[in-house]
């Protein structure tokens, strides 16, 4: 009875096999989240796809995020869902790259001060950078997990969901942020 | 008409048939497998796979929505937010949006685990204090049953009797250790006379059943990627073990009753819509508090007209949950949540008491989920760039402390659960139709918990608190199957047996006559397990 099998097929639709690109990403967050201190950038490749559209769009990035380096093949992924969503990105990207240059100095919540289309665009791309997510509600598209922006500042003190880097119970000891600071 | 099941693996009949294989249904089985009766489990979804749901999770652009892992299938829907799948139907005034999963282990797939028992004044809220009803079973009754779940679910929780439920003997593992974060929230709260307690919960502190410690991957809902939290699908595991068959996709939609109020058979499709007869001696039904009501009301006849134990016409009615509320703040210290699972503790203070007369009581939680996705997603709204995001992610992550309330809801007839007249799924079953309104003593205790989540704030150093808008729900569906000795006023018995149908019973939240403050799981599951005693004590 036990090597009984359903009686019918599954009517789950077919399912993708876990991909290359989830692997790799997975197995290189658990290399950088191993080794102390590391942010977590991917290494820079030498044969990403590259076109003006998306050079732009990688230098309005590095200065969104105040980034030297950002990882090329996420740059690449998100630039191509971004103009998928909104196919106006390329101008969008200009526009908003020149109100950068003349508001270099701005500090705090910086984009809180751009007229509205250009506030949108930066959040748009912070939000691909920071959070991996494209598009709006129910047409968002999620293009990064591993090596999302938003992580990086907290990656010395927490795991990222899903993973796991200590032994069971570390939780109960202070962390080493609340350490040093009281060391 | 129905056929038999083609297949020669198929069983056709079983000593117990039980619909349902989420937490309840598989403990149920299980105990009976291992007692040596022959025990068939019809499960309307499909099996999943750890690993998938864990990519899914990790795939999907919805990750506060903790059913985005599990996509409903044509056949066996459940509700689905993103995008709204029009699955339950609305009927107001206030909206009701349950989550559960209709797949071979059910809902417990992305619960957080806590397993709490009741309180022993919890079952008399109407002698004590006037309001809602009594249970026909009382704590005592029900301890010995809370500990076999406890044992079978594995437990961790602290065995001191700071929890208010008295124990015969401790939890089956020593409780999990408090992260830094809510210990320093319970020396801070102990000052102004308030209790923090560490929660029961269903999660490894060792490893224990064949399942590993919980390391801290902080992802406990929508899907522990380790199996260290117990779920339904463990529990199918062990029933399958101890003999029980499962058969996955197997929707059942009409129970069939004999002379004598004797059910004869249960009728399923399969995906295809093809129908199949499995008959029994005994049936359980454990589809949950919202596909159990609807499949007795649908599996009407000319004897059963109002459909399937529901001479008190109260199959669906009582439709109660915890209504939830919640707030966050920054405090001053940086405590760093995110580390360890995702909640461990709550406040125990307001669970019971005479205030209950007035308004409903309420266990107020700690989230220790680790908040940096959420405050990054802020403060980009806000418009913060660069180094001022990186630097703000760190520190408001450092310093965030969220809140949740849950709220007993008392049952009211007309808050229900009923099969929709027009809204069919694609087997052309009907769709769950929900009637839910959140009354005054709700309200009122809503009111008592944002005292609460203020006066925390202040304590623990906040400028300001910021209160969530409206009510939640929280997936603990109770009341629809409601229990008690007079066959006029409720469903089952107090072996949750049906009054009308001798060999019928109920294994579910929907069961329980009032919610509590506290997570239903483990007393749907002791409550199952002593039902599957009496039936053994039967057969």
């Amino acid at each position: 009875m036990s090597e009984m099998r359903s009686a019918s097929p599954t009517g789950d639709p077919a399912e993708p096999a876990i991909s290359r690109r989830t692997l790799l990403a997975a197995t290189a967050a658990l290399a950088v989240a191993a080794s102390v201190g590391a942010l977590g950038l991917h290494a820079v490749g030498a044969d990403q796809p590259t076109s003006p559209e998306l050079d732009a769009f990688l230098a309005v990035s590095r200065r969104l995020t105040g980034k030297e380096v950002l990882d090329p093949a996420l740059g690449a992924r998100l630039h191509a869902a971004l103009v998928r969503a909104h196919p106006d990105l390329p101008r969008a990207v200009a526009s908003l790259e020149a109100w950068l240059a003349e508001n270099a100095g701005a500090t705090g919540p910086a984009l809180a001060h751009a007229p509205a289309a250009e506030r949108e665009t930066g959040q748009r791309i912070l939000r691909g950078w920071y959070l991996g997510l494209v598009g709006e509600d129910h047409a968002a598209e999620c293009v990064a997990f591993e090596s999302i922006l938003a992580y990086q500042p907290v990656a010395d003190q927490l795991v990222m969901h899903t993973f796991c880097r200590e032994a069971p119970g570390y939780w109960a000891e202070p962390p080493a942020a609340v350490r040093s600071a009281t060391a | 008409m129905s056929r038999q099941p083609l297949s020669l693996f198929t069983p056709q009949s079983a000593d117990v048939v039980i619909v349902g294989a989420g937490v309840v249904g598989a403990l149920v089985g299980q105990r009976l497998a291992r007692a040596g009766v022959s025990v068939l489990v019809l499960e309307a979804g499909p099996r999943l796979e750890l690993w998938r749901v864990v990519e899914r999770y990790r795939d999907t652009a919805f990750k506060e929505d903790d059913m985005a892992p599990y996509p409903p299938t044509a056949h066996a829907p459940h509700p689905q937010s993103s995008p709204d799948n029009d699955y339950l139907q609305q009927m107001g005034p206030e909206p009701y949006n349950a989550g559960y999963i209709r797949a071979v282990g059910g809902t417990t797939w992305h619960w957080t685990g806590q397993a709490w028992r009741f309180l022993p004044n919890d079952f008399r809220v109407h002698a004590l204090y006037g309001v809602g009803v009594d249970w026909p079973v009382g704590y005592d009754t029900l301890e010995p049953w809370y500990y076999e779940a406890e044992v079978e679910m594995g437990v961790s929780g602290p065995s001191d009797g700071s929890l208010g439920s008295p124990r015969s003997q401790p939890y089956p593992m020593a409780e999990q250790p408090l992260s830094y974060y809510d210990r320093r929230i319970k020396e801070m709260l102990a000052v102004d006379g308030l209790h923090l307690v560490t929660e029961p919960q269903a999660r490894n502190s060792r490893p224990y059943d064949g399942r590993p410690t919980c390391c801290g991957n902080n992802n406990c809902s929508p899907i522990c990627p380790i199996d260290a939290q117990f779920t339904g699908a463990a529990a199918v595991r062990k029933a399958e073990a101890a003999g029980a068959v499962v058969l996955a996709n197997a929707v059942v939609y009409h129970v069939e009753a004999g002379a004598q109020g004797v059910i004869q058979a249960v009728h399923y499709k399969d995906p295809y819509g093809q129908s199949y007869r499995v008959t029994g001696k005994y049936f359980v039904l454990a589809a949950n508090g919202f596909e159990t009501p609807k499949l007795m009301l649908i599996s009407t006849s000319g004897r059963h007209p109002r459909g399937i134990g529901n001479s008190s016409g109260l199959v669906g009615c009582n439709l109660c949950d915890h209504v939830g509320t919640s707030a966050y703040f920054y405090g001053k210290e940086p405590l760093w949540p995110g580390r360890g699972p995702m909640r461990l503790s709550c406040l125990n203070d307001l669970r019971d008491g005479p205030f209950r007369a007035q308004h409903a009581a309420v266990k107020l939680n700690f989230s220790n989920a680790s908040p940096y996705p959420l405050v990054a997603r802020e403060l980009i709204a806000e418009g913060y760039t660069g180094t001022a995001l990186d630097r703000r992610i760190r520190d408001l992550s450092s310093r965030r402390v969220t809140m949740s309330s849950f709220l007993e809801q008392m049952p009211v007839r007309e808050n229900r659960v009923v099969p929709s007249a027009t809204a069919r799924d694609a087997l052309g079953i009907p769709k769950p139709e929900i009637h839910f309104a959140i009354d005054e003593y709700v309200r009122r205790g809503a009111a008592v918990a944002r005292q609460y989540f203020d006066r925390i704030g202040r304590l623990m150093g906040a400028t300001a608190v910021h209160h969530g808008s409206g009510f939640a729900g929280n997936n603990h569906m109770t009341g629809t199957l409601t229990m008690g000795n007079d066959s006029a006023t409720s469903v089952v018995d107090a072996h949750t047996r049906s009054h009308d149908h001798p060999n019928l019973f109920l294994a579910s939240t929907g069961v329980m006559p009032t919610t509590a403050t506290v997570n239903s799981t483990l007393t749907a599951v002791a409550l199952g397990l002593r039902a599957a005693a009496q039936i053994q004590s039967e057969l």
